[in-house]
């Protein structure tokens, strides 16, 4: 019997339901301990305290009491077994949420980006990106781009009345071109013959900023998901990301035309979590879809300044990687309240169909409302550069070779499996005191009781519920009293809480 | 400068056609705007005006850009209700007029600072403060006695 009762649970998991639970004479005998002898001097044990800790209590409403109840939630939460459980937990609640998408259209809307993230933007690409040997079949993939370019650009005739043209053409472009590179180059590269390509897959990501909540929004149009991830770019503690300049911008993000709606939150890479293949390599995004180089620049009426495409694309970059990465760490079973201690890498690539321009981001932090963090998020990027000038004659003019060059290393970027344990340490959740929950409904059992199990909040309130019955049948009586009753059956509790009918 | 002007010509301010007129018409502005604080914190690069209902956002603009040389990158416009009241009868009429508000965003990193026009008032110093609490401490002790016929409150 006691070898049962050693193995038997005296408490609910949360998110399952139990049918049997021990009666609490039972589980009061499972807690009584023998009596122990007093720790002597001599063995020099530590002293138990006499009292407990001197801690908020559970039933009022002040703020230290609201900041402890928090922690212990935060406390259980970061408690549970797995990562799925973990983002059940967090996102249960709608709440109000500012919506965040990766392409911004107002003036300087980049730097409130990378202050909501927290990113800071190195203008060069890393050396482990640099330093990637290219293959010796570069003259044979760069006659076979030559070939697909010539081949959407010139000899293809489309029906230009459905689609707008630089749309169509910049996204069949980077799939197509997306084909060819990770088919002709996989064979010094064996990341990418495993690899998954994903099109056209929705990333949503939500975290709490310092006074409001934001959710990213983001469909990336090709995703190279790997077995393992991709290697550092810079220690997480080197000064690129403690002493790296953040601008920023304290005041409400309506003045970018960024709005608030309250709606079930949600995070999500791209692939589901029971997926085999969980690590990013690269991300295609098409800016076509958005906005157009000839307009932006002819549109003299709204006269866009020069640099801001530059600085949208390089948004776009900032949140497209910030959202991919983070949701991934999420998956591993890091969250905004455990944070990190190994940086998550991944890269893009963001296309016009002609210009190119390449990032590699480095995630160091998700807890980015502490405003004692020093570390922050690092963004290597490269300018846009064209990859051929014009279509002459059935010919191409003005290939460039380092566009492809940095093309084929930005994929040919090799993973490595990862040295140390994936997920942070398990934390064992330790409550200040034990609670029963077939006792009475004090606040502070039923604080509890939510904590350990939220499927059954609305149960647990302590109101009177008063119930008509239909075709109410008293025994007693022997008769049918009939319907509007509520003078003989006024409940005290609700009766959908179980109760025991023992003694206690 | 002014000759660069384009306006949106309204029917009243037309002058008769005459062969010998120039053949781009040059119009002096109708319109007149107002820089205003604004009523929520705005980014340092943004001002706030009150602009009459015919103006659009490029007519802004160009009038910026023209007469004021102030490098704009982005306006946005919206139109604001006058506050209206309502009398002993319940009958509704309107107190203010209604304006349009334009919020102009400065380009190439300037920035503007709606400064105080109004006198600060003078803070009383501490003593003068002390001095005051005093005053309505003793005050509120004779408004006791006085009720009471000039008798203290032991009694």
């Amino acid at each position: 019997m006691a070898a049962l009762i050693q193995n038997m649970r005296p408490y609910l998991v949360v998110g399952k339901s139990c049918s049997f639970t021990w009666p609490p004479n039972v589980l009061a005998r499972t807690c009584m301990t023998s009596p122990k002898a007093l720790p002597s001097a001599e063995t020099g044990q530590e002293k138990r305290p006499l009292y407990p800790p001197v801690v908020p209590s559970l039933t009022s409403n002040s703020e230290a009491a609201k900041k402890y109840k928090q922690e212990l939630i935060r406390q259980k939460i970061a408690s549970l077994p797995s990562p799925k459980d973990k983002i059940t937990a967090l996102l249960q609640q709608n709440r109000k949420a500012h919506m965040l998408y990766a392409l911004g259209r107002r003036y300087n809307v980049h730097a409130y980006q990378q202050w909501v993230t927290r990113t800071t933007v190195v203008k060069q690409l890393p050396e482990s990106v640099t330093d990637v040997p290219v293959d010796d079949r570069f003259e044979q993939v760069k006659s076979q781009v030559m070939d697909l370019i010539l081949q959407e650009r010139h000899y293809m005739k489309r029906n230009d009345n459905k689609w707008r043209e630089p749309y169509r053409f910049g996204v069949v472009f980077t799939k197509e071109l997306a084909r060819l590179l990770t088919t002709a180059v996989s064979d010094g590269v064996p990341h990418l013959a495993t690899a998954n390509i994903i099109h056209g897959a929705k990333v949503e990501y939500c975290w709490p900023h310092t006074e409001y909540w934001c959710q990213l929004l983001d469909q990336p149009d090709i995703q190279i998901l790997t077995h393992h991830p991709l290697p550092q770019y810079c220690p997480m503690d080197s000064a690129a990301s403690i002493n790296g300049e953040v601008p920023v911008y304290e005041w409400s993000p309506r003045h970018l035309a960024i709005f608030e709606r309250t709606r079930k939150r949600t995070i999500f890479p791209g692939f589901k979590i029971e997926s085999p293949i969980q690590c990013g390599h690269t991300q295609f995004r098409v800016i076509s879809k958005g906005m157009s180089r000839e307009k932006f620049h002819q549109d003299l009426r709204k006269d866009k300044t020069g640099d801001q495409l530059e600085l949208r694309i390089m948004g776009s970059a900032v949140m497209g990687l910030f959202g991919w990465t983070a949701a991934q760490a999420f998956y591993i079973g890091f969250t905004w309240y455990q944070d990190l201690h190994y940086p998550i890498t991944s890269q893009v690539v963001l296309t016009d169909g002609r210009f190119f321009t390449f990032g590699c981001y480095q995630l160091n932090t998700l807890s980015l409302q502490q405003e004692d963090n020093p570390r922050r998020n690092v963004l290597f990027f490269q300018e846009s550069q064209p990859l051929y000038d014009d279509i002459q004659d059935g010919q191409v003019v003005g290939f460039n070779d380092d566009v492809l060059r940095t093309l084929l290393q930005v994929l040919g970027n090799r993973t490595e499996p990862l040295q140390t344990e994936w997920g942070p340490e398990p934390v064992p959740f330790n409550p200040p005191t034990r609670f029963n929950y077939h006792l009475g409904d004090t606040q502070e059992n039923l604080f509890f009781k939510k904590m350990y199990a939220p499927h059954l909040r609305k149960d647990l309130s302590s109101e009177r519920v008063v119930r008509k019955l239909k075709n109410f049948k008293d025994n007693r009586l022997g008769k049918n009293i009939g319907s509007g009753v509520t003078d003989i059956y006024q409940l005290e509790s609700n009766p959908s809480v179980r109760k025991f009918k023992g003694e206690d | 400068m002014a000759s660069s002007l384009v306006f949106r010509q309204l029917l009243r301010h037309r002058l008769p056609w005459h062969p010998e007129n120039p053949k781009l018409q040059v119009l002096l502005t109708p319109f007149c705007i107002k820089l205003v604080r604004p009523g929520k914190p705005q980014p340092p690069d943004t001002l706030q005006f009150r602009i009459p209902m015919e103006m659009g956002k490029q007519e802004l603009k160009i009038y910026l850009e023209e007469l004021y040389n102030i490098p704009v990158a982005d306006i946005r416009v919206r139109i604001q209700m006058g506050r209206r009241a309502r009398n002993w009868q319940n009958r509704m009429y309107w107190k203010e007029e209604d304006h349009k508000v334009a919020y102009v965003v400065m380009r190439d990193g300037q920035t503007f600072e709606f400064p105080d026009i109004l006198a600060k008032k003078e803070e009383k110093t501490e003593i003068e403060k002390m001095e005051n609490e005093m005053y309505e401490k003793e005050a509120v002790k004779q408004r006791e006695t006085t009720q009471r016929g000039g008798i203290n409150t032991w009694f």
